[in-house]
């Protein structure tokens, strides 16, 4: 598998590999997204179910209310 | 932040939350665009690049290689290459990247399930890939190799359809191409069987790694709730991990499956080197008018040629002299190497031995500008599916078209008051091979495609043959009013196309076995005679 991954990018020029190189680091930005989208949610419910928070936000909430 | 209750941090973290994802897949959806730009953009660029080495070969290359070959590499080959390999190999470095973020995540929050998790993914997808490893790259060789042979069981039985019909051998060609068509899909058929498996495969997985995450946890005595938020994350994440493992497992068997296509791109590409002295890039050669190279002679200087892998040689030895404006003939029996010796002079063939010399200044410096100077008549035309304005200033862009040229060049062919006649004139179309004109026709187009760009040397070999005799004699006729003028060297079976040449070269087993004129070798040459008499 490595043979042909080195094989396919000895086909491309040496500015397309720049280029390549400059897509890989974007697309490990699109895995970091990726990441941040599947650690949200679980968070999210995470933070709807303490009741740590809950009562905190109730302490600031109640004088304005 | 100035939230007024609970309820309210939740609308804003909802908002927060779609704000979050609608920016992360509008990232995804341009990080895609500019991944598959980039794939067709290389596509392009190798294929031009495939397509330019192709027609920079030296001429034993075509001699050697299928047609149907080539047409495979550049047609199917090249895209197979990009749309399956390299966007599959972006695939792989994508998904790698996310399990590899993911992964990070999930060790961050929980090492221990994290590690049994990765492993158990890990082994079971190697194992998959092992599993098909072999018989997916035998499968798409398969393809490969049928895929071709399609390709030239379909240009065998439509280039020869006359004789195919006439024959009555349909069955035949149609037999052969069912044999490789049945191999070809059957090859599809199993790989894309395999590539529906991956789904499944890694789903099982997926849900017996999450299971055992639980299980693992639970022995922990871990508490129903964390454990819950716990068992929320792995599931996101095994439902995105699974999606990547499921498209690398996929990637993987597509790229095994179509590395043919990048060993023959790549074959190609690296073995036809741009380095090859007849490889290079021609100079912008001024399209019409004589170039000035040839102004005394002619000179082959002990020439030695033979075919790669041929026993022995074509040509022997051979030297003669030609002075600028003189006319040869070369005779001889069928094999005697008189086509190899215009593809020498052509600078199509380099010698093995020898020089070619052009007013005593070695050919091999100046190939370009000597080809440029030379018109060639074959036995064969290819005439492209175009009109015959096109068909005659042939690979010409239609700005630089010279129309007066191209009447010009017809006249001289004979070819003058036929095209006047049709109503379309130049714009005619010849049709497929010029399927739509006679085949003296097509003959003369040959000529005057060779007199469009008023060459210094017309090279004919045997570009008389399939003309009528009377058709030969105003042809013959028209070239006698060339005399002087021009350079010939004319091959001929015909003997009465060379019969006024101030010389003629019998040649026999790659030598000149006699030279002199048509009279002289009459007279003193009585293979020479028993051809004449069997000839005419």
């Amino acid at each position: 598998m490595i043979q042909i991954f080195r094989k396919a990018f000895s086909l491309l020029e040496r500015r397309d590999r720049l280029r390549l190189g400059v897509i890989i680091f974007l697309m490990f930005l699109g895995a970091v997204a990726e990441t941040i989208g599947i650690g949200i949610i679980p968070s999210f419910i995470g933070l709807l179910g303490n009741d740590n928070l809950r009562k905190t936000l109730a302490l600031f909430a109640g004088p304005m209310s | 932040m100035g939230f007024q209750d609970y309820r309210d941090f939740v609308q804003w973290f909802c908002a927060a939350l779609m704000g979050v994802y609608v920016l992360k897949n509008s990232y995804l959806a341009w990080l895609s665009y500019v991944q598959t730009q980039f794939v067709y953009h290389q596509q392009y660029k190798v294929s031009r690049r495939l397509m330019s080495r192709y027609l920079r070969q030296p001429y034993t290359f075509y001699l050697q290689r299928n047609t149907a070959e080539i047409l495979r590499n550049l047609n199917v080959e090249v895209p197979d290459l990009f749309t399956e390999v390299m966007r599959d190999i972006l695939i792989i470095l994508t998904e790698l990247l996310v399990i590899l973020c993911v992964s990070a995540l999930l060790l961050a929050v929980e090492p221990l399930s994290t590690l049994v998790a990765v492993m158990v993914l890990g082994v079971s997808s190697l194992v998959f890939y092992q599993l098909v490893r072999r018989p997916v790259g035998r499968w798409g060789k398969q393809q490969h190799y049928h895929m071709g042979q399609m390709m030239q069981w379909v240009n065998q039985g439509l280039g020869s359809i006359k004789e195919i019909r006439v024959l009555g051998r349909e069955s035949y060609f149609l037999q052969q191409y069912r044999l490789s068509a049945a191999a070809y899909t059957d090859a599809m058929q199993r790989i894309q069987f395999i590539n529906k498996l991956p789904r499944l495969y890694v789903e099982t997985v997926a849900v017996i790694v999450l299971l055992l995450v639980l299980m693992l946890d639970l022995t922990q005595g871990r508490r129903p709730r964390s454990l819950l938020l716990l068992l929320s994350l792995f599931a996101m994440a095994a439902f995105r991990m699974m999606t990547s493992m499921n498209r690398i497992v996929a990637a993987v068997s597509t790229i095994r499956f179509y590395s043919h296509a990048l060993d023959a791109v790549h074959g190609d590409l690296m073995a036809i080197a741009p380095g090859n002295p007849l490889s290079k890039f021609r100079p912008k050669l001024d399209p019409i008018g004589p170039s000035p190279l040839l102004q005394h002679s002619i000179e082959l200087d002990r020439i030695s040629y033979t075919y790669p892998e041929a026993q022995s040689p074509t040509l022997q030895n051979l030297s003669f002299k030609l002075r600028r404006g003189e006319a040869i003939g070369i005779a001889g029996p069928s094999g005697a190497g008189k086509t190899t010796l215009v593809d020498v002079l052509l600078g199509l063939l380099i010698p093995d031995v020898g020089e070619v010399r052009i007013d005593g200044e070695p050919l091999s410096g100046k190939r370009a500008e000597w080809q440029h100077c030379i018109g060639y008549i074959p036995q064969n035309i290819y005439l492209s599916d175009d009109t015959i304005r096109r068909n005659v200033a042939f690979g010409l862009a239609d700005a630089e078209i010279d129309d007066a040229q191209v009447w010009r060049a017809l006249r001289l062919a004979q070819l003058g008051s036929f095209t006047e006649l049709l109503s379309q004139q130049l714009d005619t179309r010849v049709g497929e091979m010029g399927v739509r004109i006679s085949g003296g026709q097509r003959q003369r187009i040959a000529i005057a495609r060779a007199l469009y760009h008023e060459p210094e040397v017309l090279v004919m070999d045997e570009a008389t043959a399939a003309l009528d005799n009377e058709t030969e004699r105003s042809i013959v006729q028209a070239l006698e009013t060339l005399r002087g003028e021009k350079t010939m060297i004319v091959i001929a079976h015909r003997l009465s196309t060379i019969r006024n040449c101030d010389r003629i070269f019998w040649m026999k087993q790659g030598c000149i076995a006699a030279t002199g004129t048509y009279q002289d070798l009459w007279a003193h040459n009585a293979e020479f005679r028993d051809m004449v008499g069997h000839a005419d």
